[in-house]
């Protein structure tokens, strides 16, 4: 079925066909933007209490709090020992919707533990970040609460997450991670984190 | 005769400094003050030793990035036109310059220097013929790329910059029909006279018109949006679409010269040159420099005092005028190119041909 | 033939039959742990009551122990039953560790099955009260216990006493203590000692060599049979390969019985349970070789052909075909067999052709299922007339002598790794004496060395393929996963070399060869691919040799 629409076109008024008016509308518009952030940018740089000129947040440095609830990069948790949490029961490979979690299971000798993850491996590239493995796992050992939001990388390789790397992530649970208090405090207003990126370039 | 050789040099020193200088700062101007109207932060990661000065340091940066990219030029192209086309862009522009005067003469150890480097009586003349060199800049640049692109891009920038030359020409001929003579040096000497004694004669005010024409095409010959369809830089691709490094770099750095040069063109002809309001020197009133207020007051200045607010008042407008140009270019979208050729040919002509019309008619009529 | 009635359908049964068999006949499945069709019955684990009115007296039997009776009206789902199912299998569950996570039977478990169909209660028990038995035992070289995983249903027991008679495990302690353990002194070391962990219902006894190796899910199955001896077991290949970038070695992860009451009922020999081992063995043959130009050229399976091509021409327009000698296998499937005979045989009239020699590998024979003979197509290669050739051409060991002493310009050998089973004396001679050795191989050995060119073949779980077993029962393989490499099908390679001597194979599959042997050789007249099934089908003339009912010693009656 084809349905017609008869597009009209504007007609201008003989005031607006005279073109300087309507232009000067527009220049009156960008100019208060112009120099209300100019006075802004002006009284901050001499200390006076001005409202933040833009929102715009200068992301390395200056960040949103993340939510607590924010599905971030896997990590695998540690029993006191120090070893995986993990039992390799593939729970989460297979809840995986993207089979991006490879488990090679082991048989540990030290007869406490049967079986244990020999390879926990993630592909990030193939992860979609559902949340699902967390999910499924019935000993709470993989989480997605690091608070990593920043998965830049030059190669392939690097986005291959082996189980040294999942399981020596504990450092991070004051860094990035936010917990529910701060992130409400951030609803009422714009609360920025300033990150000491040095520090945290020595953490990685 | 060497002083005379000194005077000259000197000024071309200083105006070709500003100029540059004005031209590099003006890429940073024009990022900040698109970003403030939009709300934005603007550039602002170049830094030096952790010194960002505000994002002045990424014009720097730019600077050695186009100095150290490879110098391209097409295989096939043209070598000789190729180099010489990016100076073909810049060349006539600081050119142009040299006729606008940027402050008042002075007298310095019994020489009268002229704050200006050249005293053509045939000034505005010369401004249209160097501001008519500068389409060969890309005109040649599209021809000697052998390329598409560029060849095209360089057909739109020849036809878009001919066509507004002649509303340049015809808007001018106004303020020359008014003020009676070409020599820009005169031409703001007169300004500086006022109608019932208060009102200044600035071209802006006998020929306002003019100035609404003026204005636009000469924006469009310094290709900058809204005008900017010979280049285009990321969807139509323009004439210097083969162009890289500081080749390049010399299309732009005309550009924004050109934006000063404007300026300095539109304070000339339009603002009163280096006048301010009222502000006198001892020529004008014998002996008696400073301000003569309307209504009778007179501040008495010195004479070195005088010539730096003219000077200042000279500078004050040219950054008004760039400031509105910036303003103009961020604020409204390109236009369409036949909106562009009907803009120029149907509507401007016309109505620059009915302004000389009544202007000579009314020149006429108080010559009587 | 009694009717009875279960679940409100009506049913006739043959006599003798208990309430489960029959019900299964209406597709109605009673829980049960204890009960095995191979085993004999003991009735302890009292999974499967039923409430049963016979005469007007209703009553609760287990299914297992009772047989089917004219009149007899069996409920499987009343609420009763439902109740008491639920009751036992908290008993089952009251000292289970529930470590499904790392349990290897967890999917296949009828403990999760039936807790999840009939059970669905919470834990009354405390998790630290819960008893601790013995974890990770080896009972024997193939087989792990977990004692708190064991439902001491008995099954292992009975099947070392019953089917094996070896009498390794037992059950010791009384009440909660009961524990099944080894008895004193012996290992769980029989050569079927796999089959106790596909009797196990639960995780207790799993298999070492598959052990934490593959979740169960994981696995697809595939219906075949094991080409280990001329028994031909039936089996299922459970097999992944999806993760084979993960793990690229092994593509079958385990090898199960299939039933098959002519064959080999529900068991399997530990030999044949782990010989899928050869098919993902990094030894394999993948790529065509050839051994005259050396120096790392790998030869297209072209280039190898035309050169073999060539060879026999020369040597035919020399000497005739007596100049050449075939040592085939009895390995190989009918189709192959049937395709070299088509093109030696047949085309270039070489009667130098044998597949029966004294030196092949014997393997040990018992009653149940090994047999000495390794080669699962004996008798369909006897079938098919690749037979001792006697007056006109030379027989078995006849072949390979006068091979030896290079009475042949062209020798092809199928399979025989005759560097592991001929003397080295032997082998350098015919080495020296023969001009062009043709090696059509599946592994990397010695005399794939040896021979100037080598073609590499596919094996049973890449392919289709029929065989015979000693019975002449035909049954075949069938396809589960590509060939590793550039390995071929046999008949495929003769099936190149007959479009090199004028002879069209117009079959292009496994099924259309064997339907062309099914019309052309007398004992196979009878046969189609598809009239095979999944049980396979006797060689026409071949009476259906009886039910087999393996037991070898005394059943374990009061227990």
């Amino acid at each position: 079925m084809i349905t017609v629409k008869v597009l009209k076109t504007v007609e201008l008024s003989a005031w607006q066909k005279t073109y300087y008016p309507e232009l000067w509308k527009g220049m009156v518009v960008t100019s208060r933007h112009f120099f209300v952030n100019l006075a802004r940018f002006a009284g901050r740089a001499v200390g006076m209490k001005t409202k933040r000129p833009i929102v715009t947040i200068q992301y390395p440095e200056e960040r949103r709090p993340i939510s607590p609830r924010w599905r971030a990069r896997h990590r695998l948790m540690q029993r006191p020992d120090g070893s995986p949490r993990c039992v390799a029961c593939m729970m989460c490979e297979t809840a995986c919707p993207d089979k991006c979690i490879y488990i090679t299971a082991g048989e540990s000798l030290d007869g406490r533990i049967e079986k244990y993850p020999v390879a926990f491996e993630i592909d990030l590239l193939r992860c979609c970040f559902c949340g699902l493995c967390v999910e499924a796992c019935p000993e709470d050992a993989i989480r997605m609460d690091t608070g990593y939001v920043e998965f830049g990388g030059y190669s392939r390789g690097e986005y291959y997450m082996d189980r040294e790397f999942l399981l020596k992530d504990l450092g991070m649970e004051d860094k990035g991670r936010t917990t529910h208090a701060q992130y409400r405090g951030e609803l009422d207003g714009v609360v920025v984190t300033r990150v000491d990126l040095l520090a945290q370039a020595k953490h990685h | 005769m060497l002083g005379d050789i000194g005077i000259i040099l000197g000024t071309i020193v200083f105006v070709l400094v500003n100029i540059l200088n004005g031209a590099g700062i003006l890429t940073w101007v024009e990022r900040k003050q698109s970003a403030l109207m939009s709300d934005r932060i603007g550039a602002n990661r170049a830094s030096i030793l952790g010194i960002r000065l505000w994002g002045l340091v990424n014009s720097l940066a730019d600077a050695l990035k186009m100095i150290f990219k490879e110098d391209f030029v097409p295989p096939k192209g043209n070598r000789l036109l190729h180099s010489l086309a990016p100076m073909f862009a810049m060349l006539p522009v600081f050119l142009t310059m040299a006729v606008i005067p940027f402050g008042p003469p002075v007298e310095i150890a019994g020489r009268v220097v002229k704050l200006q480097i050249l005293d053509l009586d045939i000034g505005l003349l010369f401004v249209l013929a160097f501001g008519g060199i500068a389409v060969y800049g890309a005109m040649l640049a599209g021809w000697s790329s052998n390329s598409k692109y560029a060849l095209m891009g360089g057909m739109r920038a020849s036809a878009q910059m001919i066509s507004y030359e002649i509303i340049l020409g015809l808007s001018l001929i106004g303020p020359i029909l008014v003020f009676g003579t070409l020599e820009p040096g005169i031409m703001v000497n007169m300004q500086n006279e006022y109608f019932f004694g208060w009102i200044p004669k600035w071209g802006i005010i006998v020929q306002p018109i003019a100035f609404l024409l003026f204005l636009p095409a000469a924006m469009a010959e310094t290709k900058r949006a809204p005008f900017d369809l010979p280049e285009g830089e990321s969807e139509i691709i323009g004439y210097h679409a083969e162009y890289s490094g500081m080749r390049w770099g010399m299309f732009f750095l005309g550009e924004f010269a050109e934006i000063v040069v404007l300026a300095g063109v539109l304070t000339t002809v339009f603002l009163g040159g280096y006048h301010f309001p009222y502000l006198f020197d001892a020529i004008e009133k014998t002996g008696q420099a400073g301000f003569h207020f309307p209504w009778g007051q007179y501040v008495p200045l010195g004479e070195w005092t005088v010539v730096i607010i003219r000077m200042a008042t000279f500078g004050a407008k040219l950054c008004l005028l760039m400031w509105l140009q910036m303003q103009i270019r961020w604020t409204y979208p390109r236009f369409r190119y036949d909106q562009l050729m009907r803009v120029s040919w149907r509507e401007m002509m016309p109505i620059a041909l009915v302004n000389i019309a009544i202007t000579g008619l009314v020149i006429l009529w108080l010559a009587k | 033939m009694p009717w009875l009635e279960i679940d409100g359908k009506p049913v006739e049964v043959p006599a003798n039959l208990n309430l489960i068999e029959a019900a299964r006949l209406l597709n109605v499945e009673i829980p049960h742990y204890c009960y095995h069709a191979g085993l004999t019955v003991v009735g302890s684990c009292r999974m499967c009551q039923v409430e049963v009115e016979i005469g007007g007296r209703k009553s609760i039997a287990i299914a297992c122990n009772t047989k089917a009776a004219d009149g007899m009206k069996v409920t499987t789902k009343s609420e009763t039953v439902q109740k008491l199912r639920r009751s036992i299998l908290e008993f089952y569950l009251q000292h289970h560790p529930l470590d499904c996570p790392i349990c290897d039977d967890a999917g296949e478990c009828d403990l999760q099955n039936y807790y999840m169909e009939h059970g669905l209660h919470d834990s009354r028990m405390p998790l630290e009260e819960k008893k601790h038995k013995h974890k990770v035992v080896e009972v024997g070289p193939h087989v792990v216990l977990d004692s708190e995983r064991c439902v001491l249903c008995s099954r292992c027991v009975r099947f070392c006493r019953e089917i094996t008679g070896t009498d390794e495990l037992g059950i010791f302690g009384h009440g909660r203590d009961a524990e099944l353990l080894n008895a004193p002194g012996r290992k769980l070391d029989n050569d079927y000692s796999g089959c106790v962990v596909d009797l196990c219902p639960v995780g207790a006894l799993t298999d070492k060599d598959f052990r934490f190796r593959r979740r169960v899910w994981y696995m697809k199955r595939t219906a075949s049979i094991c080409t280990g001896c001329s028994r031909g077991c039936n089996i299922f290949v459970d097999w992944e390969t999806d993760r084979r970038y993960k793990d690229p070695v092994r593509r079958i992860q385990r090898l199960k019985p299939r039933y098959n009451e002519q064959v080999n009922e529900w068991w399997m020999c530990d030999q044949g349970r782990h010989g899928y081992s050869l098919v993902d063995s990094p030894d394999r043959l993948t790529v065509p070789k050839t051994n005259a130009q050396g120096n790392g050229h790998t030869p297209t399976v072209d280039e190898v052909i035309a050169r073999a091509t060539a060879k026999i021409e020369a040597a035919i327009e020399k000497h005739g075909a007596s100049s050449i000698a075939v040592l085939a296998s009895a390995a190989s499937s009918h189709e192959d067999l049937f395709a070299l005979r088509k093109l030696f045989v047949e085309t270039l009239k070489v009667q130098n052709l044998d597949c029966t020699f004294s030196f092949e590998m014997k393997g040990k024979e018992d009653e149940i299922l090994m047999r000495a003979d390794l080669t699962p197509n004996r008798r369909g290669a006897l079938e098919l007339g690749i037979k001792p050739w006697g007056g006109e051409g030379q027989g078995g060991d006849d072949l390979l002598n006068a091979a030896v002493e290079g009475e042949f310009d062209v020798v092809i050998v199928v399979r025989h790794d005759l560097s592991s089973l001929l003397s080295e004396r032997v082998l350098t001679k015919l080495r020296k004496n023969s001009g062009y050795i043709l090696y059509l191989g599946t592994h990397h050995n010695g005399f794939a060395e040896l021979a100037d060119d080598v073609l590499p073949l596919a094996m049973w779980a890449e392919r289709d393929g029929s065989y015979t077993n000693f019975q002449g029962r035909v049954q075949k393989t069938n396809h589960v996963f590509d060939p590793k490499g550039f390995a071929l099908f046999e008949w495929e390679i003769w099936k190149k070399f007959g479009a090199n001597f004028g002879v069209e194979l117009s079959e292009s599959s496994c099924f259309d060869l064997f339907n062309s042997i099914g019309r052309s050789v007398e004992a196979f007249s009878a046969l189609t691919w598809d009239s095979l099934g999944a049980k396979g089908a006797m060689l026409n003339g071949v009476p259906e040799p009886p039910h087999r009912r393996i037991q070898t010693s005394r059943p374990l009656a009061a227990y």
